[in-house]
């Protein structure tokens, strides 16, 4: 008996010196414990230059939202599913439509930091609380910091994305969820009587994650388009240089070049992109970049005394 | 991300510029202008209270708490999601078979129909207050404010309401956007609780408010604004204008009392004093009055509304006897000064009460709390009640229902609508109102079982409005079914938003109910036009005059068309939001259902707004409603 009480306290003394340690190793950017917050940039591009409606927040069938409360700082990206054109249905109304409804719902304060997934679910089922009515489907991707607890809460449902940067790697980052080869799980509202022909997955099914973030960490948050012609390597290297700098119109740019540099390469038809890796890896023969609507918001984490200078 | 002190100006500069732009476009009617020095400008903070909304209660879209916090659709005109809508508009739910005939003396000033009470962050002194009307505006008709110094106390419930704005009709304008800042009656208080009264009867269709600000001054306005106020008159406005006098007379006077309560309150004391009795009355004098026939005289008191008999009792012994006659309270419609009836009020005037068959309390208890003992003595006074009407009622918690179960037996008609302080219902499961014919209980809090027993003890029920009752979505098809077995004289249904009803719910209603005369599905999602169920409906329930089926994705023009060919009495269509309706089907309605008068076709994707045109001028006798959004912005 007296051995385990003994095991215990062994035990629980080593825990505390992680623990101590951790904060130690910690302390240069944690003492102060100050919020933090994101100091954000967004660019991007359409598919089809043509059809180059610049609705606020959408570039061609993607869509993104920036937004904040008093608790929390979001970020937020969906990807229209493209099929829905061929029956006549405009596939950048859902995900434009999803984007403004998250966007509200944070702004006014109706969700909890700590579950972005709940964004996701409450943002869809007030979508379908809209007088218009909405067709198609989209994946989405909602990133929120929690200022106070310094931690990044996501929920992932489908082939977009993001990841965090620091220190020139990559220390956290989202994984993608496919039912096959590119078609990603998706929310859906679809046309009646066609109920069972569409791919629809429940906003519950997102993946959530949470990861504690400091002052100088990158975060990049982008759809398929972007992953798909960028190599990680890549985007490390871009965002690497962003560590020093935290104006804003510096960040903006980063996500400018990052979002030009994904554009040039998905039009390159001799550039091995990842999506062609992709799909070599099953069996299809495909080479150089992949076309399609490319967004990508970059959001530097900082510390909020540096902000409000 | 944007700095929020940058985002904050921006917001502000947005405001500006909207209201610079309307104070040049408005400049004949001077009503909106830029903040005097000292002045400050508050966005609404809470919505504290509301009598309807078109939203679902759980939902932010077109909710009423869309009201406070910033503008989000202003300037742009049309029907948006972020901005505050109320649950009717128009005559179209009054000329429905459950719509109610109104109250005999009701003033003819009081235009009252639906409420918004807003809370601000600060008190001000109110100089302005700015209402962001971005669709169909013209609805408000009354503001009012709360008197914080006037002896209010809102532990207490006390709350001294005093009018600042008051119009007697609706007067629907242009069809823009607007800043509607009526000018305000200058008052010596400050208040950070604004009351609005709309009216939405003469609208074309739902008005939208995108929010209101409260422009105002920390202090108190300077004194010369007072001396140069113009007199105060007498009649009509007596009864608004006495609280505000004594109000300026000096806060600090306790016995702030209202010429309602001063009335009653002499009389009683004169029938104390005097102890007549009739014959002395009589033959006191030769009154001209005298000489009337009693009928007569009674039928020219009949036309006097409740503040007139009032103010008519106070002239003589005579006239107040006949004041004083109960038939002149058959019906007695207290609702429209909620802002001056408190509980010792109801004592008052329980006397004459002894004949009241309808009895309309609707928001009462916002002015001063009505506790439970007045109500009950009340109530017990009454021999004969046979409707109420409690809508919006705070004080109205479960042990008041008791009571009224307890007391009112021959009860026909009980509206409890938007009474969100009824946390319990289970009363039914003990008592029962056997006469019950109509049935209110839109927004309350009503649960399965305690509805399902009471259905079961009033066979009678002829109208029940269920509408947006969250707690009955887990039993829908139960409770439906159970209307269905137990109320087959059921002439009006209104399911508003009972999301989780199906097909099988509503096969019992057309199953059981072959009177049925209205239905509202209205954003019940679930029904799945597919299954048949809305042909089914058409099929069996023949005498349907109102059909609601708002926003279902579904409907399909076999729908449609069964509706006009079985249903040859259907007035009322709502069709919102379908997408695969198409202009043969509707053209196909137009032409079978010669009694329609209604046809909401808004949002719906397959039919275009040319075509919409030119039905309006094929069958000008149908009011087709087309209600849009500014995509392009």
């Amino acid at each position: 008996m007296q051995s385990v009480a003994q095991y215990g306290r062994i035990v629980a003394r080593a825990i505390a010196a992680g623990i101590h340690n951790e904060f130690q190793l910690k302390s240069p950017y944690d003492k102060p414990k100050e919020p933090l917050h994101f100091v954000s940039g967004v660019s991007g591009f359409s598919k089809s230059l043509s059809k180059s409606n610049h609705t606020k927040w959408t570039f061609g069938d993607d869509a993104y939202f920036i937004s904040r409360n008093k608790v929390a700082d979001v970020i937020g990206v969906a990807d229209g599913v493209g099929g829905w054109r061929s029956y006549g249905i405009d596939p950048s109304t859902f995900p434009r439509t999803l984007m403004l409804a998250c966007e509200r719902m944070v702004r006014d304060g109706h969700f909890v930091p700590q579950s972005p997934a709940n964004i996701i679910a409450a943002g869809y089922s007030e979508m379908l609380e809209q007088k218009v009515p909405t067709l198609g489907s989209s994946t989405a991707c909602v990133v929120s910091l929690h200022r106070e607890e310094r931690t990044i809460y996501s929920a992932n449902l489908g082939d977009s994305g993001f990841l965090v940067v620091r220190d020139g790697e990559i220390v956290h980052r989202s994984t993608e969820q496919q039912h096959y080869f590119n078609a990603p799980y998706q929310l859906t509202v679809p046309p009646p009587s066609l109920d069972t022909q569409w791919l629809s997955d429940s906003p519950d099914m997102a993946e959530s994650s949470s990861f504690k973030v400091q002052d100088g960490d990158v975060l990049m948050l982008a759809t398929d388009g972007l992953f798909d012609n960028l190599s990680e390597d890549m985007i490390v290297r871009s965002l690497v240089a962003l560590h020093d700098h935290k104006d804003e119109e510096r960040i903006q740019h980063a996500a400018r070049n990052m979002a030009d540099y994904a554009y040039q390469l998905s039009l390159d038809p001799d550039y091995m992109s990842p999506f062609a890796i992709s799909a070599c890896d099953i069996g299809i023969n495909l080479s150089g970049g992949k076309p399609d609507d490319i967004t990508c918001i970059v959001a530097r984490v900082t510390h909020q005394s540096e902000i409000f200078l | 991300m944007a700095r929020s002190a940058e985002d904050i100006t921006k917001s502000t500069n947005l405001i500006n510029e909207a209201i610079q732009h309307f104070y040049e476009v408005e400049k004949r009617e001077g009503n909106v202008s830029p903040l005097a020095p000292g002045q400050i400008r508050l966005e609404g903070a809470q919505v504290t209270d509301f009598s309807s909304q078109y939203g679902s209660e759980s939902s932010i879209s077109y909710v009423a708490v869309n009201l406070a916090g910033q503008l989000s659709v202003f300037p742009k005109y049309g029907d948006y999601t972020q901005v505050c809508v109320l649950r009717t508009y128009g005559p179209w739910w009054k000329n429905a078979p459950s719509g109610r005939k109104p109250y005999r003396g009701t003033p003819s000033d009081f235009a009252s129909e639906d409420f918004m009470e807003i809370s601000f962050s600060e008190y001000l002194y109110p100089v302005r207050i700015e209402i962001y009307e971005t669709y169909n505006p013209g609805a408000v008709v009354r503001i009012l404010a709360c008197d914080a110094a006037g002896g209010s106390d809102a532990d207490q419930g006390k709350i001294t309401w005093a009018t600042l704005w008051s119009q007697g009709r609706p007067k629907p304008t242009k069809q823009r956007p607007r800043i509607f800042a009526p000018p305000l009656k200058k008052v010596n208080f400050a208040t950070n609780l604004i009351r609005l009264e709309l009216n939405s009867t003469c609208l074309e269709y739902y008005t939208e408010l995108d929010g209101i600000m409260l422009v105002g001054t920390l202090t108190p306005p300077r004194d010369e604004i007072f001396k140069n106020l113009p007199k105060l008159c007498f009649d009509d406005e007596i009864w608004e204008d006495n609280t505000l006098n004594e109000a300026h007379k000096g806060s600090q006077n306790e016995a702030v009392k209202d010429h309602f309560a001063w009335t009653i309150d002499q009389l009683e004391s004169k029938i104390g004093d005097l102890d007549l009795d009739s014959t002395k009355v009589d033959s006191s004098d030769d009154n001209f009055f005298t000489y009337l026939p009693r009928e007569l005289l009674q039928l020219v008191l009949s036309y006097l509304d409740l503040k007139g008999l009032c103010n008519l009792a106070l002239t003589c012994r005579l006239l107040r006897d006949h004041c004083y006659d109960p038939l002149l309270y058959v019906d007695l419609n207290l609702h429209p000064f909620w802002s001056r009836i408190c509980g010792p009020h109801l004592t008052l005037l329980a006397s004459r009460c002894k004949r009241v068959q309808r009895l309309n309390l609707s928001w009462l208890g916002a002015a001063g709390h009505i506790d439970q003992e007045h109500f009950k003595r009340f109530l017990k006074e009454i021999e004969d009640l046979q409707v109420l009407e409690l809508s919006c009622c705070k004080f109205f918690n479960s042990s008041y229902l008791m009571d009224i179960v307890e007391t009112c037996k021959t009860l026909t008609e009980l509206n409890l609508s938007s009474c969100a302080n009824i946390e319990n219902f289970s009363i039914f499961n003990m008592l029962s109102l056997k006469n019950l014919k109509y049935l209110n209980l839109y927004r309350t809090k009503i649960d399965g079982h305690s509805l399902i027993a009471l259905l079961q003890s009033s066979p009678e029920l002829k109208h029940l409005n269920i509408g947006s009752c969250v707690f009955l979505r887990p039993h829908a098809n139960q409770v439906l079914a159970m209307i269905g077995s137990c109320c087959k004289n059921l002439k009006s249904l209104d399911l508003w938003r009972l999301t989780n009803m199906t097909e099988e719910g509503l096969a019992s209603i057309y199953n059981n109910c072959l009177q049925l005369e209205e239905l509202d599905v209205g954003w019940t999602s679930f029904l799945v036009s597919q299954t048949g169920c809305f042909i089914e409906l058409a099929k069996k329930c023949k005498k349907l005059k109102k059909v609601f089926i708002t926003a279902n994705r579904t409907l399909r023009d076999c729908d449609i068309k069964a509706f006009a060919d079985h249903c040859p009495h259907l007035q009322q269509l709502d069709i919102l939001g379908t997408r695969t309706v198409t202009e043969e089907a509707i053209i196909y309605i137009l032409e079978k259902c010669t009694n329609l008068v209604f046809l909401d076709v808004s949002f719906c994707v397959g039919i275009t707004n040319s075509n919409t045109c030119a039905w309006r001028a094929a069958y000008p006798h149908v009011n087709i409603k087309r209600s849009f959004q500014d995509i392009t912005s």
